[in-house]
């Protein structure tokens, strides 16, 4: 009878044990493998250029660039971010090849990995109240357009995305700016994007002060 | 005979001095030419930037008072349906915009759009401060259901209300040409290269429409 209890107070505490686990490895592990020094490098190394690890969707500025977002997320992904393979649909996140690339809509669409952020939110993601509270490593999306008609004005859902590098000197390589006009240097928080491609510039370089932000903290 | 080649001669410099003066005048145009510092661009120049003021202001405190004072609705502006559509979604999800709902589409114009997005993004940002308070008073994080509820039906992902200064960003005019009481008005605001329609109502200039030609973030 006592031997009985003793096996099943063992059974129980397997059980519980499994289930922490379990808890463990869906919510905490996607945290804290985030390395952002390794997903910060990445992107330095190549703001001004596509590697072909990844997919590209466009070079250069304007319309027909829209490599924005797959820049942030190769940050995440360098940083050893899960990816989350399955059906390309909002709950989903992954690039890989496999002849040619299998890329989901939340990897490159900016309204849509917006969306991904929104079904992970606190577990991986936790949106903040102001860019300046982004640490390197983190990213901000804005609006800056209308998401169907480029032509038409902002239409609440984001299309841009930046990725925060951290605290340092801004950039002085006129290629980082507007006609190449380098404003003066200063220690800031540092972004860098794709499209147009910039390198370590002030975190707010040419984004309007009424311009809406969500403002996203990786776990 | 000399008399005649004297007539050619006089003819031929009468038609060059003439054909001299035509090519070397300004072509004239319906439209005054796309000038930057006359008094009236001065005017329409100083409405654009007092707009993205009213609007970095409106960004941190959602007040949309001063709209009318920049922004009009007209035909001239019309909209294009993906904006009216925008204006429709916001109205549908919100009390504030009411009002609009018996406006036919042919009469909504820029001052609704501007009205429309702001007022989604207050609900938005509104809805965003009080979970997160909550959720901070409460020392833990945001339910499923909470984050769940920052997505609206139309797939928009609520924001928070902008913090920091309010600063009005560098603009760069290109060209501000008047054709009578509408002004079409080429320029920069950092990331984007944008066209502004203005019309002048009872002596004052109120932007009614706006595309964006490029855009450089």
């Amino acid at each position: 009878m006592f031997k009985k209890d003793r096996l099943r107070k063992a059974k129980h505490l397997v059980v519980f044990v499994a289930l922490a686990l379990t808890l463990f490895i869906t919510s905490g592990v996607l945290a804290s493998s985030y390395d952002r020094s390794a997903g910060v490098a990445w992107i330095d190394a190549h703001a001004h250029d596509r590697p072909s690890d990844y997919p590209n969707y466009g070079t250069g500025t304007g319309r027909d660039c829209n490599d924005c977002t797959n820049y942030v997320n190769q940050m995440l992904d360098k940083g050893g971010f899960p990816q989350r393979t399955g059906t390309n649909d909002n709950y989903h996140r992954y690039a890989y090849k496999s002849i040619i690339w299998q890329v989901s809509r939340t990897w490159y669409n900016t309204a849509n990995f917006n969306v991904y952020i929104t079904k992970y939110k606190n577990t991986e993601f936790v949106y903040r109240s102001s860019t300046t509270l982004l640490i390197k490593g983190d990213f901000y999306l804005m609006d800056t357009r209308n998401n169907i008609d480029p032509n038409l004005p902002p239409d609440g859902k984001p299309d841009h995305a930046r990725a925060i590098v951290g605290k340092g000197w801004t950039s002085t390589n006129p290629i980082d700016y507007d006609s190449g006009l380098v404003p003066p240097r200063q220690w800031t928080m540092l972004a860098s994007q794709h499209c147009t491609d910039r390198w370590h510039v002030a975190w707010d370089y040419n984004v309007p002060s009424d311009m809406k932000r969500w403002n996203v903290h990786v776990k | 005979m000399t008399k005649n080649k004297l007539f050619v001669f006089f003819a031929a410099t009468v038609l060059m001095i003439v054909a001299g003066i035509a090519l070397t005048m300004p072509k004239t145009t319906e439209a005054s030419p796309a000038l930057l510092d006359t008094p009236e661009s001065m005017q329409i120049q100083d409405v654009i930037r007092r707009s993205y003021e009213i609007e970095a202001i409106a960004a941190r405190t959602f007040d949309t008072s001063q709209f009318s004072s920049v922004f009009a609705n007209s035909p001239i502006g019309k909209l294009s349906p993906l904006t009216i559509e925008f204006v429709r979604e916001a109205v549908a999800v919100n009390d504030e915009l009411k009002y609009l709902t018996t406006k036919p589409d042919s009469e909504v114009g820029f001052l609704d759009y501007k009205l429309a997005y702001y007022i989604w993004w207050k609900k938005d940002a509104e809805r965003f401060d009080t979970l997160l308070a909550v959720a901070e008073k409460e020392n833990r994080d945001l339910t499923e259901e909470e984050a769940a509820s920052l997505v609206d039906n139309t797939g928009r992902v609520a924001a928070p209300r902008l913090d920091g200064d309010a600063t009005i960003p560098d603009l760069k005019f290109f060209s501000v040409e008047i054709d009578g009481n509408v002004a079409l008005v080429v320029f920069d605001d950092g990331p984007r290269t944008n066209l502004m329609t203005l019309i002048r109502d009872n002596g004052l200039w109120y932007i009614v429409n706006w595309k964006i030609l490029d855009v450089h973030p």
